[in-house]
């Protein structure tokens, strides 16, 4: 909402020449603004300063600072910074003194002789663009917050989801080594698929829960990385080895070209994240066709690949799936929030390195990491909210 | 025969506490459970020194953090394992800080409950496993 304009805008007078200052000040008066004084221009800045009117009307020149440094110094002061400030004179009246004037921070430049209405038209032309500025800004702070108490709330509300998550997972798990132990043949092979699936289950209630917080820690900017020496090789296996009931639910195969032990420094749990994201994506839509991992030592570190024969992304998309919320699907037709490959991206940048997708020859898609051997720690990686 | 290891559950989250003393109860171990850090603390004062502690972090009036530091301040509890629980991600700021013996993340599998458990109580010097801390391997979201 706009609030109503000042009745009343305040405006500075400041003149040396007491006649101009009283002829100025009534022009003021009779537009309906209210009006205070000064007479030299570190009396204009104290005033100003001590309390910040609508606008300044300043002389030029005048007795101690000329009119160009007191409009620099008031606009150098954050209380005063944007106070709107007309430069007045009757001997400066070329171009190139105007042109000066606007340089030192000034909203506009009359030459005197003036009318009182060309002042006040000016003045209400500059306080409309100031009220204009200051609703935007309010409406950019007012942005900010909701955004602030968004990214709040779903670090909260993640972290309230995790607590029944944590009973409901372990008595799951806690039913099904009961069950095993305990409940003969046929009870557990009929129990076994059950508890399979709601196991299943939450483990994907898990993983979106984790997605929503790293979602909040990116956008506001908590996002680091915690390197450590990793044999990359050793951990796409030990991904893949837990991958591989569900590849052959969907009817996939996983395939690993290794490079042999290749060791560097980087964020295990955080790799470990991207590449599951990545076969797990691969398995999703790659239409029950074999997913192939590649991983081998690059020029500047290592190399991964992820290989599966689905039906590909469209060049066009090949960018924007990257992004928040993106998909290269339709949402009508497969579940998940759209943040998979957002955070993938979070987390090679975090890592310096790239990530790009490219047709598989034939049909599908390749998803390739680059890691960089040598990571530099940022506080926070730079994220575009 | 020698008593079972027992084991201090501090967790403001009654369902989870009560699940923790369950499983831990089903695998043989004694459990006690606390349901803050000042709970606890009192309850070490009068009873028998538990060979573990399964320890949330963020409680009520005496929080996880709070209770490590009381701890490691008093000479005849400092010795106790702890093992910090916690929904938090950032493991490294927690065992920076905390220096516990181990770390379990909420959600977390049955599996790493008891693996973290028996390591610490028989303080076998093996490193955690890594699967502790990786991502469930599920298709769905993507």
């Amino acid at each position: 909402m706009i609030p109503a304009a000042k009745v009343n805008p305040s405006v500075l007078n400041v003149n040396d020449r007491e006649a101009s200052r009283y002829l100025v000040s009534q022009m003021l008066r009779g537009a309906g603004f209210t009006v205070s004084e000064a007479p030299t221009g570190l009396a204009a800045i104290d005033s100003a300063l001590k309390s910040p009117p609508d606008a300044v009307v300043l002389d030029v020149r005048l007795p101690d600072l000329d009119g160009y440094e007191v409009c620099r110094r008031l606009k150098a002061e954050p209380a005063t910074r944007s106070v709107p400030v007309i430069l007045t004179s009757a001997l400066y009246v070329d171009t190139e003194h105007k042109v000066d004037g606007f340089a030192a921070g000034a909203d506009g430049y009359l030459t005197q002789p003036f009318e009182s209405a060309e002042l006040s038209a000016t003045l209400r032309a500059l306080l409309r663009v100031r009220e204009a500025e200051r609703d935007a800004r309010r409406l950019a702070d007012e942005l900010r917050e909701a955004i602030r108490v968004r990214d709040e709330f779903l670090s909260i509300a993640a972290h309230e989801l995790k607590t029944p998550l944590t009973s409901l997972q372990l008595q799951l798990d806690g039913i099904q080594r009961l069950g095993k132990k305990e409940l003969d043949g046929t009870w557990t092979r009929r129990l076994e698929p059950k508890m399979a699936t709601a196991i299943r289950q939450t483990s994907r209630l898990t993983v979106l829960i984790d997605d929503l917080l790293d979602v909040s820690r990116i956008t506001q900017g908590r996002f680091v990385i915690e390197p450590a020496e990793v044999d990359l090789e050793q951990l796409v296996r030990e991904v893949l080895e837990r991958f591989e009931p569900e590849a052959e639910r969907f009817g996939s195969t996983l395939g690993f070209e290794p490079c042999g032990p290749l060791t560097q420094c980087v964020d295990p749990q955080r790799i470990d994240q991207l590449v599951s994201n990545l076969v797990s994506n691969a398995i999703k839509y790659g239409g029950a066709h074999p997913v192939t991992v590649r991983l081998a030592a690059s020029a500047t570190g290592a190399r991964l690949s992820v290989s599966d024969h689905g039906f590909g992304v469209a060049e066009a998309d090949r960018a924007r799936i990257f992004g928040r919320f993106e998909r290269a699907v339709s949402s009508r037709h497969y579940g998940g929030l759209g943040l998979g490959l957002f955070i993938c991206q979070q987390i090679v940048d975090a890592h310096q390195g790239t990530i790009h997708v490219e047709p598989t020859p034939g049909h599908g898609a390749t998803f390739v990491v680059e890691l960089p051997a040598k990571v530099v720690l940022r506080a926070n990686p730079e994220v575009t909210p | 025969m020698k008593a079972a290891p027992m084991i201090l559950v501090v967790d403001d989250d009654v369902d989870i506490r009560e699940t923790l003393a369950d499983l831990l109860r089903e695998e043989g171990y004694r459990v006690l459970s606390a349901c803050n850090g000042l709970d606890a603390m009192q309850l070490l004062q009068k009873c028998e020194h538990p060979s573990m502690i399964i320890l949330d972090m963020m409680m009520p009036v005496m929080d996880g953090a709070e209770f490590r530091e009381a701890q490691l301040d008093s000479p005849a509890l400092a010795d106790i394992p702890v093992v910090v629980f916690s929904a938090h991600g950032d493991v490294r700021e927690l065992t920076d800080r905390l220096h516990p013996a181990g770390v379990l993340r909420k959600p977390l599998r049955l599996e790493e409950l008891l693996t973290v458990t028996d390591r610490v109580l028989h303080r076998r010097n093996v490193p955690a496993p890594r699967a502790s801390i990786s991502r469930p391997a599920v298709v769905g979201p993507d």
